[in-house]
C-alpha cells in the first residue's frame, strides 16, 4: 500500500480525475464531450481509418477464404443457368428463322394457287468454273421432279431450271449458267404485253460477277436501270409472273444493232437453303 | 508388298483423294476467289501418279476423276477418263523418261491443269442452249461468249490451283516415301 501511494502515482490519478471531471462538466455545462475527448478524437482519427482499413482487408479475405467454396458453387450455377439461356435463345432463334420460311413458304403457296411444287433443299454447289449449278434433294424416286422444271424461292423469285434428274438428287442449273434463258417482260407487269419482251439468259462473261443479261429486246421496249424482269410465260417452260432480277445497266450490242442489259439476280442465290420446284402450273397463254 | 501394307497404302491413298475432293467440292465452292474454284483433284492425281507410278497413278486417276465429274455437277465420264490416262501417262513418264521431283511434278502438274481447262471451256464453243423459249431454236448460245473470257478464265483457273498444288506436294512425297518404305525394291510396276 506505501509502495502503491506516491508522488507520481498521485499526479497520474489526479490528472486522470481533472479529465473526468473536466469531461463531465463539459457535458452538464456544454453538452459535448469537452475539449479533452475532442482533442483525443481528433489524433485518433487517422490511426482508425487506417486500423479500419486494414480490419476490412483482412476481414474480406477471410471472408472470402471462408465462403470460397460457397461462391464458386453460385458461380458455376450462374454459369450453368447462362449456358442454358444462351442454348434456349439459339433455339428459339433457329426456331423462329425456320418459323419465317415455313410461313413464307405457306403464304407463297396460298398466293399462288395455280402451282403444284415441290418443297427442296440444296445439297451442294458444283466446283466447275465454267458452269452455275447446284444439287437438290430430290430425285425421281422420292418426287415427281422432270427435267426442265422450273425452281423458285419462297418469295417466286426464279432460281434456275432442273437439268437433270436422279433416283435422289436433282441437278439444277441457276439463271446464271450460260444454258438458262427464259420469255420475259421488264417492269415487272405481266399483263402489259404490248410493252414488248425480250429474253434473260445467263453469260459466260458475266456469270463470275453474279449477273446474267437481258437480250432480244424489242424495238420498241423501254428498259431502265432497275427495271424489275419477270418471267412472260412464253413458251410454257416457266409460269408468268416469277421475278428474275432487276436491271443494272442498258448496253448498246458492239455489233450496232439492239441492246443489252446486265440483270442483278432478284436472291443471293449462294446462300440459298430452300427451294420449290414448280412441278406443274396453269398457263393463261 | 504384303496384304496388310497394300491394304494400309490403299487406305490412305483413299482418305487423301477424299480429302481432296472435299476441299475441292465442298470447301472451295463456298470460298471463291475472284469467283473461282481451284481443280485440287487433278494436281493430287498427277502427283501420286509421278511418285508411284503408272498403276497407282491410274487408280487415283480413275476415282478422283470420279469425283471430280461428281463435283462438277455433271455425269461421271469426260474427268473420269481424263484423269485415268493422265495417271497412266504420268506415271509412265515417271518410271521410264522424267526424274521424279518437285519441278517435275509442278511442270506436270501445269499441263493437266491446262487440259483440264481446255476440257472445261470446250463444250462452250459448241453446246447449244437448252431449249426453254422459242428464240433460242434462232440464235445460238455461243454468240456471247467472247473467246477472251474463256481463255481468262482457264488461265486464272490453272494459276490459282497451281498455287495449291505446293500444299498438296507435301502430301503426295509423304505417300510416295511411305511406299518407298514399304517396297524399297519397286513399286507396283
Amino acid at each position: 500500500m506505501k509502495a502503491l501511494i506516491t508522488k507520481r502515482s498521485i499526479i497520474i490519478a489526479s490528472a486522470s480525475v481533472l479529465i473526468a471531471l473536466i469531461s463531465l462538466v463539459s457535458i452538464n455545462l456544454f453538452s459535448s464531450a469537452g475539449p479533452v475527448t475532442g482533442f483525443a478524437n481528433t489524433v485518433t482519427r487517422p490511426v482508425r481509418a487506417l486500423a479500419t482499413t486494414v480490419a476490412r482487408t483482412f476481414g474480406n479475405i477471410f471472408a472470402s477464404i471462408y465462403r470460397y467454396d460457397e461462391l464458386e458453387k453460385r458461380h458455376e450455377e450462374v454459369l450453368q443457368r447462362l449456358a442454358r439461356y444462351e442454348a434456349d435463345l439459339r433455339e428459339s432463334e433457329a426456331l423462329a428463322l425456320e418459323n419465317e420460311r415455313l410461313r413464307r413458304a405457306l403464304d407463297f403457296r396460298e398466293r399462288r394457287p395455280d402451282y403444284t411444287q415441290e418443297m427442296a433443299t440444296l445439297s451442294g454447289w458444283n466446283s466447275d468454273n465454267w458452269s452455275h449449278s447446284f444439287t437438290i434433294n430430290k430425285g425421281y424416286m422420292n418426287s415427281n421432279i422432270t427435267t426442265g422444271m422450273g425452281v423458285a424461292t419462297e418469295y417466286g423469285v426464279l432460281i434456275g431450271q432442273v437439268s437433270d434428274v436422279g433416283p435422289t438428287i436433282s441437278t439444277v442449273i441457276s439463271v446464271l449458267d450460260t444454258t438458262f434463258s427464259a420469255a420475259v417482260y421488264v417492269g415487272g407487269d405481266t399483263e402489259s404485253t404490248s410493252d414488248g419482251t425480250a429474253t434473260a439468259k445467263g453469260s459466260f462473261s458475266h456469270m463470275r460477277n453474279g449477273y446474267l443479261i437481258l437480250d432480244y429486246i424489242d424495238e420498241d421496249l423501254i428498259v431502265l436501270n432497275e427495271s424489275t424482269i419477270v418471267t412472260s410465260g412464253l413458251g410454257g417452260v416457266f409460269p408468268p409472273g416469277l421475278t428474275i432480277g432487276e436491271v443494272v445497266q442498258v448496253f448498246d450490242h458492239p455489233s450496232g444493232i439492239g441492246r443489252y442489259a446486265t440483270i442483278r439476280p432478284m436472291r443471293d442465290i449462294e446462300t440459298l437453303q430452300v427451294v420449290f420446284v414448280i412441278l406443274d402450273f396453269e398457263n393463261p397463254e | 508388298m504384303r496384304r496388310k501394307e497394300l491394304i494400309i497404302s490403299i487406305l490412305l491413298h483413299s482418305l487423301f483423294i477424299v480429302s481432296v475432293y472435299v476441299f475441292q467440292g465442298v470447301i472451295f465452292p463456298h470460298m471463291r476467289i475472284l469467283g473461282l474454284v481451284p481443280l485440287l483433284l487433278p494436281i493430287a492425281c498427277t502427283g501420286v501418279a509421278l511418285y508411284e507410278g503408272r498403276y497407282y497413278g491410274g487408280i487415283t486417276g480413275l476415282f478422283a476423276g470420279i469425283l471430280c465429274d461428281v463435283s462438277f455437277n455433271q455425269p461421271v465420264g469426260i474427268f473420269t477418263v481424263f484423269l485415268t490416262l493422265t495417271g497412266l501417262v504420268v506415271g509412265t513418264m515417271a518410271e521410264t523418261v522424267i526424274l521424279r521431283g518437285f519441278v517435275t511434278y509442278y511442270i506436270c502438274c501445269a499441263f493437266v491443269l491446262a487440259g483440264s481447262a481446255f476440257i472445261g471451256m470446250f463444250p462452250h464453243f459448241f453446246i447449244t442452249q437448252v431449249q426453254s423459249v422459242p428464240i433460242q431454236e434462232i440464235i445460238p448460245e455461243n454468240q456471247s461468249i467472247p473467246v477472251q473470257a474463256l481463255i481468262t478464265t482457264a488461265v486464272q483457273q490453272t494459276i490459282y490451283s497451281l498455287i495449291l498444288a505446293l500444299p498438296i506436294w507435301f502430301f503426295v512425297r509423304a505417300l510416295g516415301n511411305r511406299t518407298d518404305r514399304i517396297s524399297p525394291s519397286g513399286r507396283m510396276y
